[in-house]
């Protein structure tokens, strides 16, 4: 893995070098967590591109006092929660899957491949405070610190918060399940 | 089991991803283009907001904050008539006089479609000697309701709802003591202590938390939380149960872990009340402090 922070520090690459150094190296990662927190495709690729222009405007102000990553994903949850505060997210109509749609022409639909996609939507549908930490630790995979970091909360909330989403999740699951 | 499907799922939106590559090459123009286009699209959503700003500021400059109060002091054949502030719905509120044993019955009613009664809230009195007082705040689409009395003893009592046009919520049942109107919240005298409680009007109906009891019950510097607090979907929080707290520090920590409120901050242990933002709900709870 890339040492981001060091390449800031070390560099001589240019601002647009730099740039596309993250995308390569975050662009993944970041899509995921916007595909997750909203449940869209298409508008989770928008978002990217949108956190990696903020990314390049705000490099120079970027103080190193946090990981690069994490401060790329306090960037795009922070980007995400605007987005589902806009009147546009609560215009789009999200009844239909996202994967679901993706999946058709990609995969084979088993029974395995639904439960995977049930257990997305259903991670799409949490509370936010719950949402975010569920994302960062099982699709960033980041520690609680690092998640302790990036949401500037502290370590102990976000094992609560883990525990609280797990709980709710396995209920909502079972009652689906029925 | 939970944590196996969340990682399977995990790994599941990795392929995802991956079978759907989309490069993406960064262009200073796009960032241009998208600048200028969400100020063209949105152009008509910045010229409304500054008008609605001009007229909300307007509106608060000239409009003193008690005209938002109605009052009500007389009760006419027992019963009160009241509506919600869109007077869709019309609810009125009833006592009956001694039915036996110094009992009263009273409660809150509405007449559905049919013209049938409906009840929303009873309870039984006891030991009254009468009721004679009711003042009624209405508040944006909810209202309070105080409901005073004496008992047997001459002793005066209250009993406070809060009440929106879906639910009403006893704050207090009849309880020893004295309602004040403020001019932006309720003062609660209770007769066993010198202390009271704050009640901030000003709640958004819909965002409400209700505690069943005082939540905070303490001691100078020594503080239990005794009970539950109800929520808008009409469960309750049971977290808050026989906790000591030594300080305004540890009182601070405690909330936040419980209620994850990231920027509280209590500056005394004085304070009645609770401005939070619970899971996006915004609301307060109320302390009674000994």
């Amino acid at each position: 893995m890339v040492d981001a922070g060091k390449i800031i520090e070390n560099t001589c690459l240019s601002d647009e070098d730099l740039i596309q150094v993250f995308i390569e190296e975050y662009y993944k990662e970041v899509k995921k967590i916007a595909i997750s927190y909203l449940g869209d495709y298409s508008t989770a690729e928008d978002i990217a591109q949108d956190v990696f222009i903020k990314v390049y405007n705000n490099l120079k102000s970027f103080k190193r006092k946090s990981d690069v990553f994490t401060w790329i994903y306090r960037i795009t949850i922070n980007h995400c929660r605007d987005y589902v505060k806009s009147a546009h997210f609560r215009k789009v109509d999200l009844t239909e899957s996202f994967i679901m749609n993706r999946m058709v022409t990609q995969s084979d639909f088993t029974e395995e491949v639904i439960e995977r996609i049930n257990t997305i939507e259903k991670v799409t549908e949490l509370p936010v405070k719950l949402k975010e930490v569920i994302i960062l630790y099982y699709y960033n995979q980041l520690t609680t610190k690092e998640i302790a970091k990036t949401l500037r909360i502290r370590e102990s909330t976000v094992r609560t918060r883990l525990t609280r989403a797990r709980q709710l999740l396995e209920t909502q699951l079972k009652i689906d399940g029925r | 089991m939970i944590d196996k499907k969340l990682k399977d799922s995990a790994k599941f939106l990795d392929k995802v991803i991956e079978l759907s590559p989309k490069e993406l090459k960064f262009d200073k123009s796009v960032k241009k283009r998208k600048t200028l286009n969400f100020v063209y699209n949105y152009r008509w959503a910045y010229i409304l907001s500054a008008f609605s700003l001009l007229i909300v500021l307007g509106l608060f400059i000239t409009k003193p904050y008690t005209t938002d109060f109605i009052r009500n002091d007389t009760i006419d054949n027992n019963t009160i008539n009241f509506y919600t502030s869109n007077e869709q719905q019309k609810y009125y509120f009833k006592y009956e006089p001694l039915l036996q044993d110094n009992k009263q019955l009273v409660g809150i009613f509405y007449k559905d479609e049919a013209g049938q009664k409906q009840v929303m809230y009873t309870e039984l009195f006891e030991n009254v000697k009468r009721v004679n007082d009711i003042d009624q705040i209405i508040y944006d689409d909810y209202q309070y309701l105080i409901l005073r009395g004496t008992d047997q003893e001459n002793i005066p009592f209250f009993t406070l709802f809060y009440f929106n046009k879906d639910n009403v919520y006893p704050i207090y049942r009849k309880t020893l003591g004295e309602v004040l109107i403020e001019k932006k919240y309720l003062r609660v005298l209770h007769n066993d202590s010198s202390e009271s409680t704050i009640i901030p009007i000003d709640i958004r109906a819909n965002d409400i938390m209700l505690p069943d009891d005082p939540v905070i019950i303490g001691n100078n510097h020594h503080i239990s939380i005794l009970s539950n607090v109800y929520l808008e979907d009409n469960s309750f929080d049971s977290n808050l149960n026989n906790y000591i707290i030594r300080n305004v520090s540890e009182l601070n920590q405690y909330l936040n872990y419980i209620y994850e409120l990231d920027d509280l901050e209590l500056t005394n242990m004085d304070n009645f009340q609770l401005n939070v933002n619970y899971e996006d709900r915004k609301g307060h709870i109320f302390f009674k402090i000994k």
